[in-house]
């Protein structure tokens, strides 16, 4: 058997001799291995630290007719290097050591050199042994004997090593099978490790510092390559052809296609084509068992044009020197490839160039993990505050949906500590800064409008068309006014986002497809499950502000940018959840200050009824209906009944009615009437009011009706509602009087002093 | 299912287990050598017979069972064990079916015995319980079918090689004469098997057969094993009992004209790595002086690309033991260097401390180690742990 000599022999090396204790650890390994055996140790040639043991292994796991070619036992020089970027390598010595998958790019002199790890050393040191390592090696010949070191399940690897210079690509270029018809320009953005990286841009590319170097695409698609093992990459055109030609596939006649019709109606040669740049881009369909898997698209630059191109290869001819280069088709031959007779191609220099592309909306889906990866909604966020900003770049980094933004707003110094801006945006638009700061932060321009305004602006035109063309807004404004207003209107599906005044709580409310259920009503829904339930004790309650300004409004709640990261990305998903659904919901999360820990709530969503009453609309939902008949059945035979709390919207004379409390210990009642006593009801509007920040009041009384009387108030009930109209105005608020009668039977009235 | 030799930890000793790669698959098992040692739960001798009865099939009344079982030759170390764990008499007595499967005996469809061996072997010592026992059944079998009953599953015998003065010659459907070739296996052609028994020698003069009885004559097959239809000849399995140096040179006498006939892929080194296989010299007298017989080590040497030899046995160590014997290890070592082989001991594998069933699998592109050995982390989370408490052992 034939041995590669590599290095120079260390006569007599024992591990007691060697200093360096990770190369005894591995020599003391390989002698205690039972599957090993120790043949001499050399020095490795052009590193003066390089040591390598030189070892025959076999564990019997190889069956000997394999036909990727690895022997029952084969020779291996364990190399460690200590100054290298992985100080272990292994270089099989064997002489005619079959190329096969999984191998590192080497020198054409040198033993070649399995690829074992697929993590560099940086963070394989921490787990490395030297008996885990023999073990790995042993594996690598078991698996590539038997062709399963490379996972059916795992892509198949590129053709050729990374050459060390990436082209990052516009995102159109993914996946093109023809060139886009715009003038390209290439500049360097890095020189030096980890790669060298081009950006190449078109022309039009807005803030290009400098012009670049202008370059000429050219494209063409040659046959399928199955899964050669990886090569070097070729740097001539000669070259290229081999390595495509090995692996079944050739350059012809896709290129000299590509070239004819590149030159169509002619080409004149550059002048100075010192200056001039092709960008070859081969696209290689790759095959698994005879199907496309992918297409690789693999690059190179060539110096010159494609008219130079097209006549070193024979495929265009000049009718006059130094004129417009032509592809002659000759009416009796096929299209052929270069023959014999025009060699010269074959030594035209390539710079081999990894293929990289900016990414689009799809692929930041894509890499995001998002359910479902259509474009998701045209859309307004109206609010673009620290909430509004956060959740605005987190959309435009998921590449989710297209949002026109809307605010009012100017950026002030104190926003800077929890909003996307910076110290340099303060005074300008909040909208123009968020439009800045996301419209690049992918390869895909976005198509975003910027709208200085408030959401619920009746005469903008440019909102009301940004409004009219969505097909969901989301409101971050947190105000109650922008909601209330569009759910007084005809609008899209809406969504309602914001943080607690603490900032350990965030809510989103989402109006049903339909909008069956706008927001106002959710909202009094929502205020129900704050009075209802145990996290609605603190959910609302305000942790302390500081003045950012001499005006009274000038506070800002003392809230950190993490804890509105935290939100906005529990938000961000969410939303992207529920809007997949068509039903209304309604959501809040609360974060434990001291753990971290994140609880979900969810409260029920009911369908709403609503009744005109002398200019006012009042709103109810089919869970307060089954609230009363349930306490009504409770009392029966006798009459029951409680205060009613809810919330009033003066601009819209809109009342909701959120909640109809059960009836106070001392109230009267008998099978025929019913006095609602005061017992404890001075206390539970205050914990009301407390729990909604001063939202939900109380708005009236109901009482329900004895079996076999419906819910028309009796001449009573209207003596009652008078006197509660007449107390009431003293607030200026009208007054709600719910009966609820036999068989679930409700009717509402409105007291009000004309 | 891929064709597949098991080879047992049995320590010096031999128990072998062919599966063929037909459907449901056939199994041949090649001795038993299952010690006291290994039945006892509180001993940490491997228990073999658990690792045989995983790898058996059971038959339509739930019985473990062979398709065929060889007993190379009648020492201890090759039929320990027989009565205690396979059903020996009439298939009609089989009485474990209400037992759990456990405590079921395994039920040998066929018996492959040679007289010649037994006759040989009854020179030189007394056979023990096992070996007798094997003996009757396999007379019992042959008694049956002159009395020309059905040759049914765990009655079958197959008779390798020709007994003396022809007491053999009525039996001419159950015999399979030396030199030949047969691919039946339970009295089925099977399309994955072949077989050429090498081994015993026919009667020999009376000086020869002396001197072949000292040398543990026992029965030698060369079995070609198929990985699939197309792939009939993936492996060459020579298996050869204790078979010693002066055997080995009558083989190789006789074919080395025709080597082939010996080569092999997966050899199990006779007599368990024995130095007696490959030299009349005796190892601990002579060490390193001690000579090899060529012809034997000839005999030996048809290895093929990449074999593999396999030892038998406990593991081997540098010094005066024999078998196994290091020095042997070594010329076989140096008789696999030229076609890149391998040589494994079943006391070694995975570790010396816990060895377990030597998995060889036979697959299209020969024969190979099912898995590689544990070792480190992933040997001892496999293994019991030591015993850990504050209790002072005896």
């Amino acid at each position: 058997m034939c041995f590669v000599e590599w290095g120079e022999l260390i006569p007599g090396a024992t591990a007691d001799q060697r200093q360096e204790p990770q190369l005894q650890a591995l020599l003391r390994a390989c002698g205690e291995h039972p599957d090993m055996e120790v043949v001499e140790l050399r020095r490795v040639p052009g590193d003066a630290l390089g040591l390598a043991i030189v070892v025959d292994v076999g564990d019997g796991t190889v069956a000997p007719g394999n036909a990727v070619g690895i022997l029952r036992r084969e020779r291996l020089a364990l190399v460690y290097r200590p100054a290298a970027a992985m100080p272990f390598e292994v270089r099989p010595l064997r002489r005619d050591f079959p190329e096969t998958l999984h191998q590192h790019s080497v020198a054409a002199d040198e033993p070649r050199s399995l690829c074992l790890y697929d993590q560099p050393w940086s963070e394989l040191e921490r787990s490395w042994t030297a008996g885990k390592f023999l073990t790995r090696v042993l594996q690598w010949l078991e698996r590539t004997a038997d062709g399963s070191l490379h996972a059916d399940d795992q892509a198949l690897e590129q053709l050729f090593y990374d050459a060390g210079v990436h082209l990052v690509l516009p995102s159109v270029f993914r996946g093109v099978t023809a060139l886009p018809n715009q003038p390209l320009r290439l500049r360097l953005a890095h020189q030096g490790p980890p790669h060298t990286t081009l950006i190449g841009s078109f022309g039009s590319d807005p803030g290009l510092a400098s012009p670049g170097l202008p370059f000429v695409p050219l494209l063409c698609e040659v046959p399928g390559v199955a899964h050669p093992p990886i090569q070097s990459p070729p740097r001539s055109l000669g070259e290229l052809q081999a390595r495509l030609e090995q692996a079944g596939s050739s350059l012809f006649p896709a290129l000299t296609d590509a070239i004819r019709q590149a030159s169509k109606g002619g080409l004149t040669p550059a002048r100075d084509s010192a200056n001039a740049h092709v960008l070859l881009l081969v696209r290689v369909p790759r095959l698994r068992a005879g199907d496309v898997e992918r297409v690789d698209v693999v690059g190179f630059l060539l110096q010159g044009d494609i008219a130079g191109l097209g006549l070193c290869l024979g495929v265009l001819h000049q009718v006059q020197p130094g004129g417009a280069a032509f592809a002659f088709t000759t009416m009796q031959s096929e299209p052929q490839a270069p023959g014999a007779t025009v060699e010269a191609w074959r030594s035209l220099a390539l710079d081999p160039i990894h293929i990289r592309y900016r990414v689009d909306n799809r692929t930041a889906r894509l890499l995001s993990g998002l359910a479902s990866l259509d474009e998701g909604p045209r859309g307004v966020l109206a609010g673009l505050g620290a909430l509004g900003s956060a959740l605005a770049e987190l959309w435009a980094r998921e590449g989710w949906g297209r949002w026109d933004l809307v605010d009012p707003d100017i950026v002030e110094p104190h926003n800077v500590v929890r909003h996307l801006a910076r110290d340099p945006h303060i005074g300008l638009p909040k909208v123009a800064v968020v439009k800045a700061l996301t419209q690049d932060i992918l390869g895909e321009p976005c198509d975003t409008e910027a709208i200085q305004a408030s959401a619920n602006a009746q005469d903008h035109a440019a909102l009301q068309r940004a409004l009219a063309g969505a097909d969901l807004l989301v409101d971050a404004t947190t105000t109650l006014d922008v909601p209330r207003d569009w759910s007084a209107t005809d609008m899209p599906r809406t969504a309602s986002v914001f943080l607690t005044p603490s900032g350990r709580g965030s809510v989103l409310l989402l109006e049903d497809r339909f909008r069956a259920i706008r927001m106002a009503a959710l909202e009094a829904q929502y205020y129900r499950a704050v009075l209802r339930e145990p996290w609605g004790a603190v959910h609302l309650r305000p942790q302390g502000a500081v003045r950012v300004g001499a005006g009274c409004r000038d506070r800002s709640f003392v809230i950190s940018a993490a804890q509105i990261v935290l939100h906005a990305a529990l938000l961000d998903q969410a939303i992207q959840r529920s809007v997949a659904n068509d039903a209304a919901s309604i959501h809040a999360w609360t974060v434990d200050p001291n753990t971290g820990a994140v609880a979900f709530h969810q409260a029920p969503v009911f369908e709403v009824c609503q009744q005109t009453r002398s200019g006012w609309t009042i709103y109810w939902d089919l869970g307060l209906e089954s609230d009363l008949a349930s306490m009504r059945n409770g009392a029966l035979p006798s009459e029951t009944g409680g205060i009613l709390l809810g919330v009033v919207d003066h601009k819209l004379h809109t009342i909701h009615l959120v909640e109809a409390c059960p009836a106070p210990s001392d109230s009267q009642a008998t099978p025929h009437d019913f006095i609602r006593g005061t017992q404890g009801v001075v206390e539970t509007r205050q914990a009301c009011l407390d729990r909604t920040q001063g939202q939900v009041d109380y708005v009236g009384e109901w009482h329900s009706h004895p079996p076999g009387v419906g819910a028309t108030p009796s001449p009573t009930d209207a003596e009652l509602l008078g006197q509660l109209a007449c107390a009431l105005v003293a607030d200026g608020v009208p007054s709600v009087m719910v009966i609820a009668g036999a068989h679930g039977e409700v009717s509402v009235s409105l007291g009000q002093v004309l | 299912m891929s064709a597949m030799i098991t080879f047992f930890p049995v320590g010096c000793g031999d128990m072998a287990l062919v599966r063929l790669a037909d459907e449901p698959a056939t199994h041949i098992l090649i001795d038993v050598n299952i010690r006291g040692a290994a039945d006892d739960p509180d001993d940490p001798t491997r228990d073999v017979a658990a690792d045989l009865r995983a790898r058996l099939p059971r038959d339509g009344q739930g019985r473990p069972y062979v398709d065929a079982f060889l007993l190379s030759h009648p020492d201890k170390d090759h039929c320990t064990g027989l009565q205690n764990h396979f059903h020996l008499g009439a298939i009609a007595d089989y009485p474990d079916d209400k037992l759990p499967d456990h405590l079921k005996k395994i039920v040998i469809r066929e018996i492959w015995s040679s007289p010649m061996v037994f006759r040989r072997a009854s020179r030189t010592h007394t056979l023990c319980e096992d070996a007798k026992a094997f003996n009757r059944e396999a007379k019992r079998r042959v008694q049956r079918f002159k009395e020309g009953l059905p040759l049914i599953d765990g009655e079958r015998v197959l008779i390798l090689g020709e007994d003396e003065n022809g007491k053999t010659d009525a039996l001419t459907a159950i015999l399979v004469r030396t030199g030949d070739t047969f691919r039946a296996v339970n009295g089925r052609p099977n399309s994955f098997f072949q077989a050429q028994l090498l081994g015993p020698l026919p009667r020999q003069p009376e000086d020869d057969e002396i001197l072949l009885s000292k040398n543990h004559s026992s029965t030698v097959l060369n079995m070609r094993l198929a990985s699939s239809l197309l792939r009939q000849d993936s492996c060459h399995f020579l298996t050869a009992g204790d078979a010693e140096v002066a055997i080995w040179e009558r083989l190789w006498r006789r074919y080395q004209a025709t080597p082939e006939v010996l080569a092999y892929d997966v050899l199990l080194a006779p007599h368990h790595c024995s130095w007696h296989s490959l030299s009349y010299d005796s190892w601990s007298a002579l060490r390193e002086q001690a000579k090899v017989a060529p012809d034997a080590r000839s005999a030996l040497a048809q290895a093929k690309f990449g074999a593999l030899i396999i030892a038998s046995a406990k593991p081997i160590q540098d010094d005066d033991c024999d078998p196994p014997c290091i020095r042997a290890k070594s010329e076989y070592q140096s008789i696999l260097s030229r076609p890149g082989g391998l040589f494994l001991c079943t006391g070694e594998e995975p570790n010396r401390s816990a060895p377990e069933p030597l998995e060889i699998e036979i697959t299209a592109a020969g024969a190979k180690k099912k898995t590689a050995r544990a070792r480190g982390i992933a040997a001892v989370a496999a293994a019991a742990a030591p015993r850990a408490g504050t209790h002072v052992l005896r």
